[in-house]
């Protein structure tokens, strides 16, 4: 009898020590407590994240106060809470990263742009060539063609240059040579003799390297005059070449045929 | 309602909150990814769209409107 009770009572102590110290799983909140530290030590966390900064210390510490209360249940729903707020603190704070760096390649985007048309602006100047409302126009006049012929003099030949550098600089440029002539002779003679001076031109454009397959030719004859074809002056300046450079996009504006209009 | 009763509903109170807090924690977290995860994809796109840029304006090229 006695060693029966002797017995019962050593293994009733064993039972309960043993539901004593049996220890809680904190395999959950040491993972909150590892996530809430790191986001905690990111500088910007409390800045943008400040919702996620708060909730998430919060949460481990009741998570803590449970673990100190011995509540299983408890300890793993603050710890699970708190590891998730600061995961969510943490994605905030890269979506807000992105976020400025979307910003800054805007801001990179328009440089990129500004510098890209003012080296266009600067290109068109060294062309020397007028801005009209059907596009950028270059005029060859003067002296260029021997009266009633189509070969085209050396001294066309520093404007060409130009024109080719700049072609070459925008290849989807394209250009419309467009021949005229002054009003003497007949109205057929002077329609060859102008299609044949665009011609001209646009194989000295070809030999300069720009291909043809991007460059019109049309003979207008004399129309559109620039000068009265009463004076010599004035029908020298109506024996020109108009050279009309499309947009950006290879298109020509709508009836580009004419004067600098 | 008997004491026992009372102590059970309160239990399954407890563990329908807990429950609702932590679904509630998932919701925000997958909501913080998508928004994160739609903000670097159009990083992404945009810093492809800025080296072709870059490439077209080296080349001369004129670029691409600014609304892109």
């Amino acid at each position: 009898m006695r060693t029966g009770l002797v017995t019962a009572a050593v293994f009733g102590a064993a039972v309960l020590g043993a539901c004593a110290e049996q220890p809680l799983n904190t395999q959950t909140l040491e993972q909150a407590r590892a996530e809430v530290q790191s986001f905690s030590n990111n500088p910007r966390a409390s800045e943008i994240a400040s919702r996620e900064f708060a909730a998430s210390r919060g949460s481990l510490s009741r998570a803590e106060d449970a673990l100190k209360e011995k509540k299983q249940e408890e300890v793993d729903t603050y710890s699970y809470i708190a590891l998730r707020q600061a995961k969510t603190g943490e994605a905030r704070i890269a979506e807000q990263a992105a976020r400025e760096q979307l910003a800054r390649g805007n801001g990179e985007r328009d440089r990129i742009m500004l510098e890209a048309r003012n080296a266009q602006l600067e290109a068109q100047n060294k062309l020397a060539a007028q801005q009209t409302a059907r596009g950028m126009v270059l005029t060859l006049s003067g002296v260029l063609f021997d009266t009633g012929k189509a070969t085209l003099k050396p001294g066309a030949s520093p404007t060409l240059d130009r024109v080719s550098g700049y072609l070459a600089q925008y290849p989807n440029t394209r250009l419309m040579v467009e021949g005229y002539t002054d009003s003497q002779g007949s109205q057929a003679t002077n329609e060859q003799l102008s299609q044949a001076r665009a011609e001209a031109v646009a194989d000295a454009l070809v030999l300069r390297g720009v291909p043809r397959g991007r460059i019109d030719t049309v003979g207008h004859g004399p129309e559109l005059p620039v000068a009265s074809n009463d004076t010599a002056a004035g029908r020298q300046q109506n024996r020109r070449v108009e050279m009309v450079f499309s947009d950006d996009a290879g298109r020509f504006a709508e009836g580009a045929k004419g004067v600098n209009r | 309602m008997l004491q026992g009763e009372k102590a059970e509903a309160e239990k399954q109170n407890d563990v329908a909150r807990r429950s609702a807090n932590e679904a509630a924690a998932d919701a925000e977290l997958a909501a913080a990814l998508a928004r994160t995860r739609e903000a670097e994809q159009a990083v992404a796109i945009q810093n492809k769209n800025l080296e072709k840029l870059r490439q077209e304006a080296a080349r001369g090229i004129p670029v691409a409107t600014p609304n892109e």
